[in-house]
């Protein structure tokens, strides 16, 4: 069994457009880091004030936001002052350059310098948002429809990480192909686990029937909620347990594949105390 | 906290890293497809600080100077590299190592870090590689560091930079 317990899913839809006319950099952050700080609060507000001392750290990991980090129109310490004024356990730390791989990084990060043995808890959140409503995010040869959402993850790491988190990068540049096998051979040894796989278009979801023919995962839901980038796995996990719920331990190989090539995959495990959370969709049209 | 001894450069990129070398014009910008895209890249801010090297340039200077730092410090490093994406293009294994982590803004991390890990080596430039970005062509490296003998060692790295024209400010 996994030593990473995922204890909350969390996803708050967003619409491709977010606002009626494009907003400055700062009032879109202030839009986003508001909604990230509710997302946070509905987490941790069920948790008891002992659980709450137990969240070590909070991680933001997002690439599609970073041009205007990039650009000089915003910077991170504001950003960071946003979310700090919500209160407790908000995100801290702007992780921008593994694309949909970075929560994978971040979780790696984390436990590299994890001197603890008592249970402890993560948060990693995602944020996907076409803030200035580039055609670029909207729809792209390489994933087709996109999916916009802002997603964060409790995780609970109760015991010593062995195995059970992979990040790395493709060494040719047929990453798919090469990403497909990575996770056939992780799974091979993985009894009773379950794939969580990102969500692509038809073609390469063929491609996938092919490479892990013998594997158990999950559907792919790009035809309803688009390419959610390293959103994918864990709504996967949240969409199924939503619809089927937990009676006992279950374990999942949740995976992520950037587009420069970088891998992260997670075994976790999802128990009938998991809490899913699904809100309702935000922003314009 | 007092046992750290703090290590510091700020340096210049002064003109092309690699004289004499072709460098390919891997300058990017997103494609844009409708007036929207248009005028929002039209209302980005931009810089007036020339463009002295492309993304192929700026990952190799980084690869070298992570090579260079896990050659001096073999036991122990952890690194902090400030990157601004998009990146455009792969980034080299050395920078996707364990003992590396790549962010928007270092600092947050530093205050984490500094003081628990034996040597945190950061690295902070703003070396613009196409218009949209900001910066001024600059460099800070800082080692923070449990021993306190690491003078020589600090020196040896900052003199790697002037392989690629950057200069101490």
């Amino acid at each position: 069994m996994s030593a990473l317990t995922v204890k909350t899913i969390a996803f708050q839809p967003l619409k491709q457009r977010l606002f009626n006319q494009i907003q400055s950099s700062e009032i879109s952050f202030e839009w986003l880091t508001n909604l990230l700080a509710e997302q946070t609060k509905k987490i941790t507000e069920t948790l008891t004030p002992a659980e709450q001392m137990k969240i070590k750290r909070h991680f933001l990991c997002s690439t599609m936001i970073d041009l205007p980090f990039t650009t000089g129109d915003i910077s991170w310490p504001k950003v960071a002052n946003m979310l700090k004024k919500q209160g407790d356990n908000q995100a801290d730390t702007f992780i921008n350059a593994y694309e949909c791989a970075s929560w994978g990084f971040s979780l790696r990060h984390y436990l590299q310098h994890d001197k603890q043995d008592s249970p402890r808890l993560l948060l990693v959140s995602i944020i996907d948002a076409n803030i200035f409503d580039l055609e670029f995010w909207r729809y792209n040869e390489n994933w087709h429809e996109s999916g916009f959402g802002i997603t964060s993850i409790l995780l609970e790491i109760d015991g010593p990480i062995t195995d059970e988190l992979i990040t790395q990068c493709a060494s040719t540049y047929n990453s798919m192909a090469e990403f497909a096998t990575v996770v056939r051979r992780h799974a091979t040894n993985k009894e009773n686990t379950t794939l969580a796989m990102p969500f692509f278009p038809e073609h390469i979801q063929q491609m996938f029937d092919k490479l892990l023919a013998k594997q158990t995962r999950l559907p792919d839901l790009h035809q309803d909620w688009g390419h959610c980038f390293g959103a994918d796995p864990w709504l996967s996990i949240l969409s199924h347990c939503m619809k089927n719920p937990v009676i006992e331990d279950q374990q999942y190989l949740a995976c992520s594949l950037a587009l420069n090539g970088y891998f992260s995959m997670a075994q976790v495990k999802v128990t009938p105390q998991t809490q899913f959370i699904l809100q309702e969709v935000k922003g314009h049209e | 906290m007092s046992n750290i001894i703090k290590h510091t450069y700020l340096g210049q990129l002064l003109s092309v890293p690699f004289t004499n070398k072709p460098s390919a014009a891997l300058a990017r910008c997103m494609p844009l497809s409708n007036d929207n895209d248009f005028a929002v890249f039209a209302n980005l801010p931009c810089s007036d600080a020339p463009v002295l090297i492309n993304f192929i340039e700026h990952y190799q200077i980084l690869n070298e100077l992570v090579l260079c730092a896990n050659e001096l410090w073999q036991a122990e490093l952890t690194i902090l590299i400030r990157i601004s994406m998009p990146g455009g293009m792969r980034l080299p294994a050395s920078l996707l190592a364990h003992n590396v982590l790549l962010m928007q803004d270092i600092d947050p991390e530093v205050e984490k870090l500094s003081g628990t890990v034996t040597h945190l080596l950061t690295i902070d430039d703003n070396f613009i590689r196409y218009q949209l970005e900001q910066g001024h062509n600059e460099i800070a490296i800082n080692l923070h560091s449990l021993d306190k003998n690491q003078q020589v060692n600090f020196s040896k790295f900052v003199t790697k930079l002037e392989h690629f024209n950057i200069g101490a400010k």
